[in-house]
């Protein structure tokens, strides 16, 4: 090692944090250089002088002041925790009783406030199914109000559609029709508007046992005029022409019948013009109760009442009998052709000015 | 193996006890590392509380892989190096002082009267050898007072002055070496022959 490398060594070594190797090296040349013997002895004095610093005692006070700073820090740390979760044993517990009444008052609130829904009755296996082979896509029940009146448009136009059809297949089929395709032929409602009108205008003059009766007549009538040969059919083709049969079906385009699909998906909507709305109101309640179905909500806006009922499909002859009773029905919405299970009905009552 | 393992455990759960026993082992110790950077007793009381305070804050961080000491004091260091910061950045920014030359009338500065008072070789002849030494560490770098600070007075190793200031061993040695030769040539001119 050269004179400058042992110099700059020193200081380690002083340390003895030198490899024996290097200690050896410095100790051979400062035997013999008396500038490196005079730098070490230097370097010693001024370690001693250093070392030989008095130490300082801290203020008696600083322990003190110190842990009030800590207790402080720990306060501010712990405050919200603390207040939060301890003791453990006490708070935890509450704090779980009132998330789960939180949750069940939230359950209950949101239940009770939510409009009076009821779960949508899926469509029969059988209706959907045709459904589907009819159309690739699925019917969805949301269809734009031009679709619906178009829909219509094109029933109306049916006669004419029909009248090029050739009627030989008509009178081939003189099958009898499943009670699915028959029963909305037995529907008072699904009469031409032309032929129900009169006959509802009488209604309000006829005893309820009399409207009974006609009603069965008049669906043994639609049954036999479906089972007619074409020629005799065809005299009484505007009753029959919303009564879903299997060669309409085939002659319609595919998404037509998914959208009629969707159409009857939805309630039925009836209007009913009666001289006591309350009174009215008061029946057809009770006439829901006796067909075993049920008010899901009642509605008044001024003189006019709303009544949403839920009841069995097959029923619904027996309910629009009743209603032809207290007054003039008017259907919006045409009842279901194949429906089963729950029909969901719309009954809006609208009192008959009278005259002064 | 840590002697302040169990006190540090403690003082993660809360332990405000184990905490105060740690502050009343290392208080001086932390104190004298302070004060001998910075040379100001007022500014050491400060500094120890906040170095005391961060460790507190940071405890829950200490994962033990160095000594509490060796943490503790790089806490106090860090504390000692900013405040020293502050005092030469306000002395630096001192714009004006009594002892400042005045300007004259023709754009010239007037200077102080040639000072009747010794070199200041001589007024440290004047001061007992403790002062001297002091006055020459205070004299010294920052870096390098924390080094000699750190060895010749608290008698810490190369390693744990590198793991305090985190700095490479090699440079703990080169900095202890030229802090030894600054303070040696100071005291030479102070003293005269060590």
């Amino acid at each position: 090692m050269e004179h400058a490398a042992i110099q700059f060594k020193l200081s380690d070594y002083l340390d003895d944090a030198v490899t024996p190797e290097e200690k050896a090296a410095i100790e051979e040349h400062s035997a013999a250089c008396p500038e490196c013997r005079k730098a070490l002895a230097e370097l010693k004095a001024t370690r001693r002088h250093v070392q030989s610093l008095a130490e300082v005692d801290p203020p008696p006070w600083l322990t003190g002041k110190i842990m009030a700073r800590v207790r402080e820090q720990a306060d501010q740390r712990r405050g919200l925790f603390q207040w939060l979760f301890y003791p453990l044993h006490i708070k935890l517990p509450m704090e779980a009783l009132g998330l789960i009444f939180l949750t069940v008052t939230a359950y209950l609130i949101v239940r009770n406030t939510q409009p009076g829904m009821e779960p949508l009755t899926t469509p029969s296996k059988e209706v959907y199914e045709r459904a589907q082979t009819a159309s690739p896509q699925p019917a969805t029940p949301l269809e734009s109000s031009e679709e619906k009146q178009q829909i219509r448009r094109r029933a109306e136009e049916r006669p004419m559609v029909e009248k090029s059809v050739s009627p030989a297949p008509r009178v081939d089929k003189t099958v009898p029709l499943d009670s699915s395709a028959a029963k909305p032929a037995a529907q008072p409602g699904v009469a031409p508007k032309e032929t129900a009108a009169p006959e509802l205008q009488a209604a309000g003059k006829m005893k309820p046992e009399e409207m009974a009766a006609k009603a069965v007549g008049r669906s043994e009538m639609a049954q036999k005029q479906i089972a007619m040969p074409a020629p005799a059919a065809q005299a009484t083709r505007p009753l029959e022409e919303l009564a879903p049969s299997q060669e309409r079906k085939e002659a319609e385009p595919p998404t037509l019948t998914a959208k009629r699909f969707a159409l009857e998906a939805q309630p039925l909507q009836l209007t009913l013009h009666a001289r006591d709305a309350a009174a009215a109101g008061i029946k057809i309640e009770e006439a829901v109760a006796e067909l075993g179905g049920k008010i899901v909500k009642k509605e008044s806006l001024e003189n006019t009442q709303l009544l949403f009922v839920q009841m069995d499909a097959k029923k619904v002859d027996g309910l629009l009998v009743t209603l032809e009773h207290l007054g003039e029905v008017k259907e919006k919405i045409l009842p279901a052709k194949e429906a089963e299970g729950n029909r969901a009905i719309t009954i809006k009552i609208v009192p008959i000015p009278t005259s002064p | 193996m840590d002697d302040d393992t169990d006190q540090v455990s403690s003082c993660k759960k809360g332990d405000l006890a184990a905490f105060e026993q740690l502050v009343r082992k290392y208080e001086k110790r932390m104190f004298n590392i302070a004060f001998r950077i910075t040379g100001d007793y007022e500014d050491t009381c400060e500094i120890v509380q906040d170095a005391f305070l961060a460790a507190y804050r940071g405890i829950a961080s200490f994962r033990g892989q160095a000594k509490f000491s060796t943490w503790l004091t790089s806490i106090t260091i860090n504390y000692a190096r900013n405040r020293l910061k502050q005092i030469q950045g306000k002395r630096r920014h001192e714009q004006f002082s009594l002892e400042d030359p005045l300007p004259k009338a023709d754009g010239g500065m007037t200077t102080d009267p040639q000072s009747n008072d010794p070199p200041v070789h001589e007024l440290l002849e004047k001061r007992d050898t403790q002062s001297k030494v002091q006055d020459c560490i205070n004299a010294l770098e920052p870096d390098f007072k924390e080094v000699l600070v750190l060895r010749d007075m608290q008698d810490f190793s190369y390693e744990e002055i590198s793991a305090i200031l985190k700095v490479p061993t090699g440079t703990v040695k080169s900095r202890l070496f030229r802090a030894r030769e600054a303070v040696k040539d100071c005291l030479k001119q102070a003293m005269g022959e060590l």
